[in-house]
């Protein structure tokens, strides 16, 4: 009987033991894991230090002048180009007739405002995708589709 | 039991044993002597026992129970952010003007490097900029440490830790980078090596920003600094001026826009350029404005009554005191009215304006604006004004047209602010200001003259010597100002000019200053061979004012519209015809 209880507590000490190393194991384990991506964390922050810095760098004012020039050709946007909304044509309600709806015939009744002087610049055609024109640019300075 | 058996073996030959009803029992002394070692060994029993049970308790307490302020979940201790020695600096809208990126710096242990041949020359391969056999001599010296090269970039560093090269290795170091370059450059400042500030707000707020690693926001937009920068660079380059300065002030808050000083230099190389680069003309360089100038004495006549907008002053001959002679650049020899006297620009009708207020009445109106204490403005390099000492009539004079006294640019930016935002005093802060911020306002001018002073600062424009600043749309305010420049003898030359233009708009209801101020311009046949102010620096604030205000959220109006045109009449000659302008 003896025998058998210091068997038992031997066995179960051992259990234990056994256990207990492998939770330490573990947890161990967990830590590493823990601090490697706090440091994988800490990389990225740096990273994205960088990367902020570059993009700070890539969009100065100059540069972006300078790609507007070669790729959009936008010009200085003077007063006469800004409008507010109630200038604006409105697109003509659906019971007005299917032709209203896609905006290409305006009903009798409903007249446009007068457009604004010519003088303010080109109007922008309504219906062109813009896609069409862009895809050509893309390519032009060698982003790949 | 146990215990009992062992003792009944080791009495065995005492005599006194005797078996009674199966149970050994002792007789005597020997009983009792026996009786005492029981006793002995149940108490100190009971006390292992005890000690044995308090262990076994606080094993169980700490192994399956939790402690009252043990937390519930376990947590990672706190995790480190990323931070540099330096905090960032960024304009008003969160762009990056100012930040500190890691860097390796290579150097080398001479005694681990095996072939100092063989690695001079792969290094020089990588590094073109240094020479083959000066790493040679670095790498065959003594020592066991020598820089190579200090901050390099990740891809040298890739390419030196792909030759392989024992014997190398990479310091980790912090450099101040501004990505911005040239832009601003005057106001954000640089550091040293050490990155210490050195100039500018670097140097300004050099503790705080070494202290924390929150970033510090300045009241600067890139994109009006950039519009102001491109279009003063373009206009000194046109007419061929040493230096130009310009500054975008909002006239509510006093923050500064953009200010900017030409030539620049780079502050990744600060000492790349000429020493005058450095110089921040718009804050630590004083001129005398000129006719500016006028725009402070008409609204100190105004407000001191001692003229109403329908009153005026004879203007038919110069005045002549001591060995001076005040004259008219644009001469009409007659009475003028008030508009009349500050949209031809009359030095003669402003002396006699600034007269009638008198000396003392001028000094403390212009001390309300701002004009004779150095600006507040957060930068270290701010210059003093210089002032008339001891103030006489004739220097009573020469100021009210902008001569004998000299004032910095953003001090001009801030008095026209004062004049045109409804007349309070707002101190010019190079800082963001937040929207719930108080704003340190105190009166300097009455709200009355404020409003008759955009009216003659818009006749500037629409009728004067401004023209050229127009913006239409924007309803362009301002004044134009040429002033010779005092030579070495003390002297005023008529060809050196620093010609300037201070514009606000829109003028129903001013939101920005935008000052532009040329050094020594020479006219050009464009110009008809003019470097006045209303062809040299007026075109600056107009394209300024029309590039700026579409990203700034300012709607244009019809300049036209019957209610903007009834706004800004000003009844110009009172005392001859009607004539009626806008």
């Amino acid at each position: 009987m003896i025998r058998g209880t210091s068997l038992a507590i031997v066995g179960l000490i051992a259990l234990i033991g056994i256990g207990l190393f492998h939770l330490t194991h573990e947890v161990r384990e967990l830590e590493e894991e823990l601090a490697r991506l706090n440091r994988d964390i800490l990389a990225e922050q740096e990273a994205a230090h960088v990367l902020k810095a570059e993009w700070s760098y890539l969009t100065r004012p100059d540069r972006l002048e300078e790609l507007n020039l070669r790729f959009l050709h936008l010009g200085d946007m003077d007063g006469a180009r800004v409008l507010s909304v109630s200038d604006l044509p409105f697109r003509p309600l659906l019971e007005d007739g299917p032709e209203g709806h896609d905006g290409s015939v305006m009903p009798e009744s409903s007249p446009l405002p007068a457009l604004p002087d010519p003088r303010r610049g080109p109007v922008l055609p309504k219906d062109k995708d813009p896609g069409q024109e862009i895809r050509p640019t893309l390519a032009s300075i060698g982003v790949s589709q | 039991m146990t215990r009992r058996r062992k003792t009944t073996g080791q009495r065995k030959p005492l005599p006194a044993v005797v078996l009674r009803h199966g149970r050994i029992e002792m007789e005597g002394t020997a009983k009792q002597a026996i009786e005492t070692g029981r006793t002995r060994l149940v108490i100190a029993g009971a006390i292992f026992a005890l000690a044995f049970a308090i262990v076994g308790a606080r094993l169980v307490d700490l192994a399956m129970l939790t402690d009252g302020n043990e937390p519930r979940i376990a947590h990672a201790p706190i995790v480190e952010h990323f931070a540099t020695e330096r905090a960032d600096i960024l304009d008003r809208n969160g762009e990056l003007l100012a930040t500190s990126l890691i860097t390796a710096s290579l150097y080398a242990d001479p005694a681990l490097v095996l072939d100092s041949d063989e690695a001079a020359r792969k290094l020089a391969m990588v590094l073109p900029e240094l020479s083959e056999a000066a790493i040679r001599t670095k790498l065959s010296a003594k020592g066991r440490f020598v820089w190579l090269r200090r901050n390099l970039t990740p891809r040298q560093v890739y390419d030196v830790n792909r030759l392989g090269v024992p014997g190398l290795a990479f310091q980790r170091e912090e450099r101040r980078v501004y990505p911005h370059g040239s832009l601003a450059a005057h106001i954000v400042g640089f550091t040293n090596i050490d990155n210490r500030g050195l100039a500018g707000v670097e140097r300004q707020f050099d503790d705080s920003l070494i202290a924390g690693s929150k970033p510090l926001d300045l009241s600067l937009d890139v994109r009006v600094q950039h519009v102001l920068e491109e279009e003063l660079a373009a206009a000194q380059e046109e007419f061929s001026a040493i230096g130009a300065a310009g500054i975008v002030m909002d006239v509510v808050t006093g923050e500064v826009l953009a200010m900017a000083s030409l030539p620049g230099f780079d502050p990744n190389h600060p000492v790349a350029g000429a020493d005058d680069t450095r110089f921040n003309r718009a804050t630590l360089g004083v001129y005398e404005m000129g006719s500016t100038f006028k725009i402070f004495t008409t609204a100190m006549a105004l407000d001191a009554g001692t003229v109403t907008m329908r009153g005026g002053y004879d203007a038919t001959n110069p005045i002549r005191v001591a060995r001076f002679t005040i004259n008219d650049f644009h001469a009409k020899k007659r009475w003028l009215s008030v508009p009349e006297i500050f949209m031809y620009s009359s030095n003669i009708g402003a002396a006699k304006m600034a007269l009638d207020v008198g000396s003392e009445g001028q000094q403390a109106f212009l001390r309300g604006l701002g004009l004779l204490t150095p600006s507040s403005i957060e930068l270290p390099e701010v210059g003093a004004p210089m002032t008339p000492s001891p103030w006489r009539e004739i220097n009573t004079m020469t100021v009210s047209f902008g001569h004998g006294v000299a004032v910095s640019p953003v001090q001009l930016a801030s008095a026209v602010s004062t004049v045109v935002n409804g007349g309070l005093a707002v101190p010019a802060t190079i800082l963001k200001r937040a929207p719930t911020d108080p704003i340190p306002a105190r009166r300097a001018v009455s709200a009355e003259t404020s409003e008759n002073m955009r009216r003659l600062l818009r006749l500037v424009v629409t009728e004067g010597t401004g023209k050229n600043a127009d913006a239409p749309g924007y309803l362009v305010g301002g004044k134009t100002g040429t002033a010779e420049k005092l030579g070495s003898g003390g002297d005023y030359q008529r060809r050196a000019l620093l010609s300037s233009f201070v514009g606000a708009f829109p003028m129903d209801n001013p939101r920005y200053v935008v000052l532009a101020v040329l050094d020594e311009p020479k006219g050009t046949k464009r110009t008809h061979g003019y470097a006045t102010g209303g062809w040299v620096a007026a075109p600056v604030v107009g394209k300024v004012i029309t590039r700026m205000a579409s990203f700034i959220g300012i709607t244009p109006v019809d300049e036209n519209a019957p209610e903007i045109r009834e706004a800004f009449a000003v009844e110009l000659n009172p005392r001859g015809t009607t004539l009626a302008s806008y």
